[in-house]
């Protein structure tokens, strides 16, 4: 512990703030200071809003009153055009007053609900504005709550539970999501039932990766009934067995291991030799005796035997029945069959878990101290920081009242590792924050507050064993060491869990199970293509991970990865087989990124259709970070306002939107963009026309760029790089740190999609600079809210 | 414990369907909490069975045109269209018109009425916008009630629903899924997690029977592990700043329930009565099936008087379900934005008949099940409905709104409580509290209790 005090007050002075940083070694690698270019679409964007939905409320309903010198309310607003002079303005004032309805006061016209939103929309975008130069906030770190893919995860990691064939996660309460990730640590709340339940998977968990507790030793169990063949049920239990055949009983195992097999067994002897005994375990044989005992005095005969877990069958065989008619008769009395074990600790077969928490036994007066040990490391991998004093007392307390209650030390110490999983210490990862009420005080997370953060961003786990030697040595705490540990952890297929977490939510491919896709619509589209489409997507993504790839491959590649199913689908020749592969596109192929990928296009369709506004929505969401706002409640029945006949095609009754003023503004954005996907349809199977009507695939953004199809829309979108690496940046920044970003995060994501454009864009270059960046590896203390 | 478990087999040797009701319970067990608790609550005759509290809530509004109720011949309830399937059980029921949940509307907050009208649904609270960072609701009134009625039941309430908020994406319009996926909130920002699986509901209800043998050996170890759960806890939050510490005090409030419940489950006042149905397997394949058995999971819960407080999402907000058993195939929510669509209106209606006829199912099963001198029905107020009225206008008020039961006899069923516009859905809620012993003078944006006795 004194260790990492050290630590911890050592960085102090090294890395706060970027300036003092350029005096560590490797300082060549943390971000450039400088803004990455002059061009900000934020303000952009905020001036183009400016212009269609505030200008004119503004002309309509304040300036009047609130322009030149003799402003009412000493309230001038005619400087208002937009970015450039908004901060000379209290648009806080402005907004409340708007959204109060004091103002435009009642005499005068009453503005349109519509149009009312929009304003106060754009003043609280212009409020949180926060210009792409300004110093660097790392905001706040929640205490976060391991969420359920974490939790498994770390189980698996720490007690060598498989997922694959247990899920300890099973019954915990789903995890609310909050800016498209169930990773927020504000949102991740406990409720009495996810308590309940974490103590319960607890102990599962301890039981499952431990084994059962068993006593070793050698107190036999009667084995009853016991049934046979060939012969008839002895007066006090057991068989006489007249000729060959066997007495049987089953017996179950708590645990592979060597237990002692005793048969009390006599003969009626005849001929020249003993009655034999064949014992067999489940139909194997495990020995033989020559039973020379009389029914007056039976004889045990023993045997040693390694019983795998769980219900076997014992039997005693007779196996050289000899009778001549009223001459001689052979017969084997199998009086009783017991079972003992297992018979030394040595022989159980534990899984590996079991020697890596236990460890070697010693004798038992050192039993308290060896609880000690064993919890001292267990809760040092389970609260991912060296276990303290206090720690350990409390678990020690656990263990010392089982044993007090009489429980052996197994299970005393079991309880203790039971405990620790319930601990909010295991549950929780928090930061020791010296003021973490004050906003003001910076504080740089110790090396292992930071090795965690890292690993549950790469791996949704607990750090291993390499990670948590260089947070002991401190070697995290420079950049080429963090760095070192990013490229080790990325090579690991632990990061497949950034894959299926980050990817599967960012992507939305989670939500391709609970999609109600028509199948009588869309008969092609079953459960294996469904799970194809979303293995498409996670190969990509990890093949950009893995092999070092631009991001920018996600809105356009030359090649993507399919089995025969998908390919047929696609229509891409000469695939077959189940297994994935990499294929190269055709220059002229609709195929390409992650945009006309099956999954995608699926996600963003509805159940029988497909939704151009969903698509379009989808682009400018998740490709550019800028999402139109919803659409207002009790719209107009568009068919009328556009005079459609019947069965309109999505083009046409989309067209309708432009009819209606209040839903021009967005739907001028939203529809030609996802019009451009109209060739796909709502599986992504590639169409020419619909209901034998030709597909029409055109339209013109609202910036005057012609779209002809999907492909130039991809163009359209690459032509706009620093604006998806900045998405793409502020949506795995979200994941990094677990909670939304705010406006004051704009400085950092554009510095981190800055240093991602100078490393040639790959995506391993684009999480190396979110780790190195000040937002995830400081924290500033946070304010209470009201 | 043996001696409740021996009357169960009895009861089950006899025939009888249905384990203990909370009156054989008293019986079998005259120290238990209910005995007493009823005096401490305050029930108008003593001897009374408790009265319990449900709240079921249904997503993205109904064609409200169809929602047809009106005072018929002789001042019987007449129903029809939607609401026809209650028409069996009419005159356990009130149809309830005119109410509004005023903090499901924007107020200045944009749009988001879905994540609103649920969120605001039983707390009468104005969600905090905002997709996750810094969540902020309020009390909801299933929870209020559970403080008081919860103390003397083995849980304090249940939390049911039949669909999982969404894996990924957003919900509606910058506010976390956590407003649309919960209606029942413990306080401001930690919403009650609802169970899904009807086998874990029964699990919850009833224990796991595999443990039953090392019951009491696993209780007290699991005492002492929450204890020292509880310290670390405490000491943990110190040195959290102070907006930190809300989750750790989530967390300890969650922890202080279970030792709770674990010290009565020990004195063994309050072994779990074990119905003879058996547990479910697991979520059934069809939306009917999985309704009806939250439905009866809830029955069960209140029967055997397990809690006397419950509340049931049949779907998130905004859900996007659908419903293949009734041949309709486009999403719930896309079609609530049926933008005066004929096709679309009529396919909302037959979604909102669906829904009816679980809830009518359920009421029927209530009125069906013998309690004292009456039904369990007749001891309980289960409230029906959900925050928007249309879909397609996301409007909150006129807000369409069942009332089953009669709440221990005071209420007067039957009818249709129309109430003046603009009249807050808190001023029910009050009302119920009332019924159910434990009044309260104001609750979200209540103006006055709403006469329904």
């Amino acid at each position: 512990m004194i260790a990492s005090l050290i630590l911890v007050s050592g960085l102090a002075g090294v890395s706060l703030g970027l300036g003092s940083r350029t005096a560590l070694p490797g300082a060549t690698r943390t971000v450039p200071g400088e803004p990455p270019s002059a061009r900000d679409p934020q303000a952009e964007d905020l001036d183009r809003r400016f212009a269609a939905e505030f200008g004119g409320f503004l002309a309509t309903h304040c300036l009047d009153c609130h322009s030149g010198d003799d402003a009412k309310g000493d309230l001038s607003l005619d400087h208002l055009r937009g970015v450039a002079h908004a901060s000379e303005v209290n648009l806080r004032l402005v907004r409340d007053m708007i959204v109060s309805g004091e103002m435009p006061p009642k005499k005068k016209p009453r503005p349109d609900e519509h149009a009312r939103t929009l304003a106060v929309q754009w003043l609280d975008a212009m409020i949180a504005y926060v210009p792409a130069d300004a110093p660097i906030d790392p905001g706040w770190m929640t205490p976060h709550r391991l969420n359920r893919a974490e939790y498994r995860l770390t189980l698996r990691d720490l007690l060598g539970i498989d997922p694959a064939r247990v899920d300890v996660a099973e019954r915990l309460p789903r995890d609310d999501t909050g800016y498209g990730f169930d990773n927020i640590a504000d949102v991740l709340s406990v409720s009495p039932l996810s308590v309940e339940e974490y103590l319960a998977a607890a102990e599962r968990a301890v039981e499952r990766a431990l084994g059962p507790v068993v006593q070793v030793g050698d107190a036999p169990v009667s084995l009853r009934p016991i049934r046979g063949d060939n012969g008839q049920p002895l007066p006090r239990g057991g068989f006489f067995l007249f000729s060959n055949g066997a007495a049987k009983a089953t017996f179950r195992t708590p645990v592979e291991a060597e237990y002692i097999i005793r048969v009390r067994a006599f003969e009626t002897k005849a001929g020249d030799e003993h009655a034999n005994l064949s014992l067999r375990v489940d139909g194997k044989s495990i020995g033989e005796a020559r039973v020379d005992a009389t029914r007056e005095s039976p004889k045990e005969y023993t045997f040693r035997a390694r019983l795998r877990e769980g219900e076997r069958s014992i039997a005693a065989h007779f196996t050289n029945d000899f009778y001549v008619k009223d001459k001689a008769d052979r017969n084997m009395g199998v009086e009783s069959i017991t079972v003992a074990g297992p018979v030394d600790a040595a022989s159980i077969v534990r899984p590996s878990a079991y020697s890596t928490i236990f460890g070697k036994a010693t004798d038992a007066s050192q039993d308290d101290e060896r609880a000690r040990t064993i919890l001292r490391v267990f809760a040092t991998r389970a609260y991912r920081r060296p276990a303290e004093e206090r720690d350990l007392a409390g678990l020690m307390g656990v263990y010392a009242a089982e044993r007090e209650a009489g429980r052996g030390f197994e299970e005393a110490v079991r309880a203790g590792l039971t405990a620790a999983l319930v601990s909010p210490r295991f549950l929780f990862r928090t930061i020791r924050h010296p003021e973490p009420g004050n906003p003001s005080v910076r504080y740089t997370l110790d090396a292992y507050e930071l090795a965690s953060r890292l690993s549950y961003f790469l791996w949704s786990s607990m750090p291993d064993e390499a990670l948590t030697r260089a947070a002991e040595d401190g070697s995290i705490l420079t950049d080429d060491g963090l760095s070192a540990q990013v490229r080790r952890m990325l090579a690991d297929p632990k990061a497949d869990a950034l894959v299926t977490h980050f990817a599967g939510q960012w992507l939305q491919l989670r939500s391709l199970d609970t999609l109600a896709i028509d199948r009588s619509a869309f008969p092609e589209y079953d459960d294996r293509l469904r799970d194809d489409m979303r293995r498409e997507a996670e190969r990509f993504f990890a093949h950009l991970l893995r092999g070092d790839r631009p991001v920018l491959d996600l809105i356009d590649s030359r090649y993507t990865f399919v089995n025969e199913r998908l390919a047929r689908h696609y229509g891409i020749p000469g695939v077959r087989g189940e297994e994935f592969r990499r294929v190269d596109l055709p220059a002229d192929s609709a195929r390409g990124g992650v945009l006309t990928m099956g999954a995608v296009l699926t996600i963003t369709s509805n159940p029988t259709r497909t939704s151009p506004v969903k698509r379009g929505l989808f682009v400018l969401d998740q490709m550019l970070g800028t999402p139109p706002p919803p659409p207002p409640p009790d719209i107009p029945p568009l068919e009328q306002a556009a005079n459609l006949g019947p069965n309109p095609t999505v083009r046409e009754q989309l067209a309708a939107h432009t009819m209606v003023a209040s839903c021009a503004a967005c739907h001028n954005r939203l529809d030609p963009i996802g019009l451009s996907f109209e060739h796909f349809d709502a599986v992504g199977k590639w169409r020419q026309d619909e209901s034998g009507r030709p597909i029409d695939a055109s339209g013109v953004l609202p910036t005057g760029e012609p779209l002809t199809g999907a492909a130039d829309l991809k163009r359209v979108v690459l032509a706009r790089s620093d604006q998806f690496i900045e998405t793409l940046t502020a949506k795995m920044l979200t994941y990094a740190l677990g909670r939304g970003v705010e406006p004051f995060d704009r400085p950092a994501i554009r510095r981190i999609a800055a240093r991602t454009r100078a490393e040639g864009d790959r995506l391993p270059a684009l999480i190396e600079s979110i780790v190195l960046s000040e937002t995830f590896r400081t924290a500033r203390g946070r304010e209470r809210t009201k | 414990m043996t001696n409740q478990l021996s009357r169960r087999t009895v009861l089950r040797g006899l025939g009888v369907t249905m384990a203990l009701p909370w009156l054989e319970c008293m019986a079998a067990a005259p120290t238990t909490a209910p005995a007493a608790a009823l005096s401490a609550v305050g029930s108008a005759t003593p001897a009374a069975a408790p009265v319990r509290l449900a709240y079921v809530f249904m997503p993205n509004g109904v064609n409200y045109d169809a929602w047809s109720a009106k005072p018929g011949a002789g001042g019987l309830l007449e129903l029809a269209d939607t609401l026809e399937p209650l028409a069996a059980v009419r005159n356990h029921v009130n149809v309830l018109t005119g109410l509004t949940l005023q903090k499901a509307r924007a107020n200045g907050d944009g749009p988001g009425d879905h994540a609103r009208s649920s969120a605001s649904f039983l707390t009468g609270q104005q969600a905090r916008k905002t997709a996750g960072n810094d969540i902020r609701n309020g009390v909801s009134i299933d929870q209020v009630a559970a403080a008081s009625l919860g103390k003397l039941t083995r849980l304090p309430s249940i939390e049911l629903g039949c669909e999982h908020g969404p894996s990924a994406g957003n919900c509606d319009s910058g506010y976390s899924c956590a407003y649309s996926s919960n209606i029942s909130w413990r306080d401001e920002s930690t919403p009650m997690a609802k169970i899904i699986d009807p086998a874990a509901a029964f699990e919850r209800l009833f224990g796991d029977a595999s443990q039953q043998a090392a019951a009491n050996e696993r209780l007290s170890r699991r005492k002492s592990i929450l204890d020292f759960v509880l310290a670390e806890s405490k000491s943990l939050e110190s040195t959290l700043g102070p907006s930190d510490r809300r989750k750790l005090d989530q967390y300890q409030t969650a922890v202080r329930e279970l030792e709770q419940r674990i010290e009565r489950a020990r004195a063994e006042s309050d072994a779990p009565r074990l119905p003879s149905t058996p547990a479910p397997a697991g979520i059934p394949d069809t939306i009917s099936e999985h309704m009806d058995l939250m439905f009866d999971m809830l029955l069960l819960a209140f029967q055997t008087d397990s809690t006397r407080v419950g509340t049931l999402m049949l779907a998130v907000d905004g859900s996007n379900r659908t419903f293949p058993e009734i041949g309709i195939r486009d999403g719930h929510h896309h079609l609530s934005h049926h933008q005066g669509n004929a096709e679309m209106i009529e396919k909302i209606r037959r979604i909102d008949r669906f829904h009816v006829e679980r809830f009518a199912r359920f009421v029927r099963k209530l009125a069906d099940t013998p309690e004292g001198e009456g039904s369990l029905l007749d001891n309980s107020l289960i409230l029906f409905g959900g925050g928007i009225s249309d879909g397609n206008k996301h409007n909150h008020e006129d807000l369409p709104i069942v009332l089953a039961g009669r709440g221990g006899g005071g209420v007067a069923t039957g009818r249709l409580i129309q109430s003046k516009r603009e009249t807050p859905l808190c001023n029910l809620y009050l009302s119920m509290l009332d019924r159910a012993g434990c009044p309260r003078d104001n609750f979200g944006d209540s103006t006055s209790p709403l006469a329904i006795t």
